[in-house]
């Protein structure tokens, strides 16, 4: 008998543990309390984010309402150098604001406003009768200001505004490092892109127009399509995606190239599902399939096929894109390849060295050709690639 | 007739199995199919595809070979192979999959920076996946033996021999589809045959169920003795035998079999009383065991410790299920680690759904058709039950569907293991390509083989449940620990790996070898996982600790990408 | 083909033994997530103490029958609808049971990673454009 006194005392213990332990690590993901804290903050953030492009009309507009919310105040103004760029809360004082704002830019010194400098001629539903406009400084030098107004101009809501014009000047100044550095990624970026989408604007863009005169509502769906495609291949997005995620990205240039081709173009597409996850880096496959048909049937007449194939291969996924086009001297195709030769196909180069520059120098891009034969392109894609995991 | 049946049947999986594999890819010609085409697999197909590789020879044919020897205490296996799911979902199943690794030393390789971990990894790969095709050559030499009568070694060979071809030709390579079939068809050969025989025999006394005791035979029974036996006899038995009975020819004879072992001679021919006690073959004596329809197992002749052995079982097959090397290879064709964490549940499902069965044929056995004691094999009662039970075509009918079912069981279980033992060798030890692979999936096979004809006499499910404890103690801490703590560096899990996964094979290698038949001995090197699984823990975290400095630079980032929930991993990738 | 001339004949005219003259690596810088990588600790903590809840009461209530029966003998004789109760427990019983603890473990965990999200969307500010 003691035995299972034992047994239920050690099972309850544990299961008491182990719920302590929960519920102790469940309250690392905030109490009630800490909530209301993390929401000021966040309308703090808000306020801050939308400040992040710096001190604009739009950005104004936009951080106007947190930084109303974060002060409790009935209203606030912001401005620049120049205007009055937001006034949230009191649009019938607005013009008294600027002029009050543009006082306070113009001087750098904090001002008190009294009903009289509101023109507030409407005492008695109007919760406005005072408040304070301060500057906000960035690196010594004035760039805007801020106002906020109240039934009275106390102590605290001074205190208040000159703190959060404080905080919305540090976080311009950071904006100003912010954006120093994005444009330098932003830069990188857009060149790497650069280099693979004008043949495919151009061609598509030649594609639908030939349809806007012929047949206008196909025109315009391609023109759906092709607003789509594009966003999807300039969208703020990452730098790997997945197999699955790239075959669509293809599957909606193809759509537009069927409007270029019609009944010439045959496409097959094999897939084994099991390779749909492998991350590969974004756009290597569509140019792959772009030059596919621009070598298999831009520069001949009659009919072509176009074979794409994802096979599951263990731990790699094999893809191939195969034309029965015009095919390629495989010398001048080698020294396209290795840089030796300047060509308008930088499609292919690109993605070999992306590959290589991913998963290492033996997973470039393996391409059979000859002339009248056809191009094959080969890519193995590691299913587990140690680059990609910490990525 | 009836092996024309079961040779069919048995020829229809194997040419299902082939044929739906060269099927595995979608084709798309029109834009419509493009869709489907590049569609994840659903966590339905997936799950089902995870079950039809997981559920084994053992546990098709021997979960209800054990429950009808050595007593229900061996459901523990099916609660096991099952909860292990469980295990797996609670401890490893998103974040494993959101890790993006394709196989076991592609995560230890790269959460911890260490290629000579890779290396040990894969090579315990090849030894738990070794393991676990053992008892599936195992199974098919059985099978094959009971069904269409051919020694056992023939079964083995063909198994190896289709196995290993197919998938060095290329075929059978993993593919979705063709497993998720094999769980419907495996479900459906032991369920209706369950069924089916609960309905037509299952009602009546239970008196052999509860009773402690000896079973006893609840009609007249004749039975015959297909080949020479020795039988253990408890209690006197009276019994009309034909045949030749302790070298003695008798014509009918009027006899009592007293308590001792008595030789019967083949072919001869024994009828038996109402309420007889059913004597047993030697072969499938319990010395001393638990008693029938008490929760424990037992190990040894003396049964010592039954408590401690059914611990030991419950922490491999609980544990075993996260370190199996080729159930993460299913994992990786989830969207992301939401569907991977669905998937499992679903699996969970199937599973549960499916170890109902293998109770309900061995409870059956014991209930209705003890005279398997005299002639059966652990292994093969599923597949004498349904002809013994029901005769007439029904009964031959079903007999077909289990032996197919069987058949289905050790085709995509050794396969997929095969696959993986072959791809570990290939692509991590020798960095091969696709002629490497063809040659070790050949090598690997002819290996299983060869050990599968020393093993005969070992019960398929003793032999998993060994893989599963080999794969909990070394495994089972190396991707618990590596997802949860931050701490894990790669000489604590080599440690831990060595001294954890090593004791556990010298422990089972020692039982194999009868180095200890009795006492704790027996049940420590029986059933190891009782102290290899703690002790593989505490070496990783311990060695760990002390190599502070190996831990990597990254080890934030990987624990950031393994834990972040799916909707921001993929916002930030 | 016509049949007058050979058949053309491919050859590869690139693969990876080869090397190209300027090898552009492709590096951009990715966006700064410490942050996230502090944050993430604790949903580690409130997941694994999930899973540990749940994985001690799965081993208490599946795992603690055999004791039971050792301690208390006589329970293994107890009948349930003329069965022994080590048959429905452990045939049929136990796996309601982790069907169960796995459902309320994937809701719960999907829960954690939601308040997850939405915490790190409130701080972020990335998505609170509310």
């Amino acid at each position: 008998m003691a035995g299972l006194w034992i047994l239920l005392a050690a099972v309850a213990v544990a299961l008491s543990g182990a719920v302590a332990f929960w519920t102790r690590s469940s309250r690392l993901m905030g109490t009630p309390r800490q909530h209301v804290t993390y929401e000021t903050l966040h309308t703090a953030s808000v306020a801050v984010s939308a400040l992040r492009g710096g001190l604009t009309a739009a950005a104004a507009a936009s951080a106007a309402p947190a930084l109303r919310r974060l002060l409790g105040t009935p209203a606030v103004a912001l401005a620049d150098r120049k205007s009055l760029l937001a006034c949230e809360g009191s649009e019938r004082h607005r013009d008294a604001l600027a002029k009050c704002l543009q006082e306070v830019v113009d001087s750098g010194r904090t001002k008190p406003l009294a009903a009289n400098d509101l023109r507030c001629g409407h005492s008695d539903e109007c919760p406005v009768h005072a408040g304070v406009a301060v500057p906000i400084t960035v690196e010594g030098s004035v760039v805007g200001a801020l106002a906020a107004l109240g039934p009275s101009a106390s102590a605290d809501l001074v205190r208040a505004v000159g703190e959060v014009a404080r905080f919305v000047s540090t976080h311009l100044a950071l904006a100003e490092l912010d954006a120093a550095r994005t444009r330098t990624v932003q830069a990188q970026l857009n060149f790497l892109r650069a280099q693979i989408s004008p043949h495919f604007v151009y061609n598509a863009l030649t594609a639908i127009e030939s349809f806007v005169r012929s047949d206008p509502d196909r025109a315009r769906d391609l023109l759906v399509g092709f607003a789509e495609f594009t966003r999807s291949t300039f969208r703020e997005h990452s730098q790997y995606v997945t197999l699955a995620e790239e075959l669509h990205l293809v599957e909606t240039y193809l759509e537009l190239e069927r409007a270029r081709f019609g009944d010439r173009l045959e496409v097959i597409l094999r897939v084994a599902p099991e390779t749909l996850s492998v991350k590969v880096p974004s756009l290597v496959l569509q140019p792959l399939v772009e030059n596919a048909i621009r070598h298999g049937l831009e520069r001949r007449s009659g009919s072509s096929l176009l074979r794409i194939v994802a096979a599951d291969g263990g731990h790699e996924a094999v893809v191939t894109v195969e034309d029965d086009g015009a095919g390629a001297d495989p010398l001048h195709l080698h020294d396209i390849m290795s840089g030796r030769r300047i060509s308008d196909s930088v499609g292919l180069r690109n993605v070999d060295e992306r590959l290589r520059a991913t998963f290492g120098g033996d997973h470039g891009l393996i391409i059979e050709t000859g002339i009248g034969a056809g191009t094959k392109v080969t890519m193995h894609l590691p299913k587990y690639s140690a680059v990609l995991s910490t990525a | 007739m009836t092996e024309w049946v079961g040779i069919a049947a048995i020829t229809v999986v194997m040419f299902l199995t082939i044929g739906v594999g060269a099927r595995g890819v979608r084709i798309a010609r029109t834009p419509a199919d493009f869709m489907v085409a590049a569609r994840a697999v659903s966590s339905p197909v997936n799950a089902a595809a995870i079950s039809g590789e997981y559920l084994s020879a053992a546990s098709f044919l021997g979960i209800a070979g054990l429950v009808f020897v050595q007593g229900l205490g061996s459901l523990w296996y099916s609660v096991g192979y099952a909860a292990g799911y469980l295990v797996l979902l609670l401890l490893v199943a998103a974040p494993l999959r959101r890790f993006g690794a394709y196989t076991i030393p592609d995560f230890a390789g790269g959460r911890l920076q260490s290629a000579r971990l890779r290396q040990g990894s894969t090579v315990l790969v090849l030894i738990i996946g070794w393991f676990y095709l053992l008892p599936q050559m195992d199974g098919a030499g059985l099978t094959l033996q009971v069904v269409l009568g051919i020694p056992y070694w023939i079964g083995v060979v063909l198994l190896g021999v289709v196995v290993s071809g197919n998938i060095a030709m290329g075929g059978m390579k993993g593919i979705t589809f063709v497993q998720a079939f094999q769980y419907w068809l495996k479900i459906c050969a032991i369920g209706i045959p369950a069924l089916a025989l609960l309905a037509y025999a299952g009602h009546g006394s239970t008196a052999n169920l509860t009773s402690s005791g000896a079973p006893t035979f609840g009609h007249p029974t004749a039975v015959t003795v297909p080949q020479a036996v020795k039988l253990v006899v408890k209690r006197p038995t009276d019994v009309v035998a034909t045949g030749v009975v302790d070298g003695h020819a008798d014509a009918g004879r009027h006899l009592v079999l007293e308590p001792g072992t008595h030789s019967i001679g083949r072919g001869s021919v024994l009828k038996f009383r109402a309420g007889a006690t059913v004597p047993v073959r030697i072969l499938l004596v319990q010395p001393s065991s638990p008693a029938w329809n008490s929760p424990f197992v037992s190990v040894g002749p003396d049964g010592a410790h039954p408590l401690a052995a059914t611990y030991g079982l419950i922490i491999a097959t609980f544990f075993g299920a996260i370190g199996l090397p080729h159930i993460l290879v299913r994992f990786y064709t989830n969207r992301d680690g939401t569907s991977a964490r669905r998937t499992t549940l679903i699996v969970l499902l199937l599973l549960s759904f499916f170890y109902i069965f293998p109770a309900i044929l061995g409870v059956l056995g014991r209930l209705r058709a003890p005279q398997l004691y005299l002639t059966g094999n652990t292994d093969g009662i599923v597949l004498a039950l349904p002809a013994l039970l029901m005769p007439g075509p029904v009964g031959a009918a079903l007999a077909a569907l289990v032996a197919a079912g069987a058949c289905a069981a050790f085709l995509s279980t050794s396969s997929g293991l095969l696959v993986s033992v072959a791809g570990a060798f290939s692509h991590d030890l020798l960095r091969g390509g696709v002629r490497s692979f063809r040659w070790c999936a050949l090598g690997a096979g002819a290996v299983a083989m060869l050990a599968a004809l020393l093993v005969e006499n070992f019960s398929a499910s003793l032999l998993v449940g060994w893989a599963f404890a080999i794969a909990a103690s070394s495994f089972c801490p190396l991707l618990v620990l590596g997802i949860w703590w931050r701490g894990l560096t790669w000489r604590g899990a080599m440690a831990g790996v060595l001294i954890g996964g090593g004791g556990c094979c010298a422990a089972i290698a020692a039982t194999m070898l009868g180095l200890a038949r009795t006492g704790w001995a027996a049940v420590l090197l029986g059933y190891p996982a009782m102290w290899t699984v703690p002790l593989a823990f505490a070496v990783m975290i311990l060695g760990s600790l002390a190599s502070r400095r190996d831990r990597p630079a990254d080890v934030d980032q990987i624990m950031l990408r393994m834990h972040l929930p799916d909707t921001l991993l993929k916002r930030t990738r | 083909m016509d049949g007058e001339q050979p058949a053309p004949i491919r050859s590869v005219a690139w693969g990876p033994a080869q090397t190209s003259l300027l090898n552009g690596q492709v590096g951009v810088s990715q966006p700064d997530r410490d942050y996230l990588q502090i944050l993430v600790r604790s949903l580690i903590r409130a997941q694994l103490g999930l899973s540990l809840v749940c994985l001690a009461f799965a081993l208490a209530v599946t795992a603690s029958f055999p004791i039971l029966c050792a301690v208390l003998p006589s329970v293994i004789g107890v009948k349930v609808l003329g069965l022994p109760l080590t048959l429905v427990t452990l045939g049929v019983g136990v796996f309601p049971v982790i069907l169960l603890i796995g459902a309320f473990y994937v809701r719960q965990a999907a829960r954690l990673e939601r308040q997850f999200t939405q915490l790190v969307d409130r701080a972020d500010g990335a998505a609170g454009d509310d």
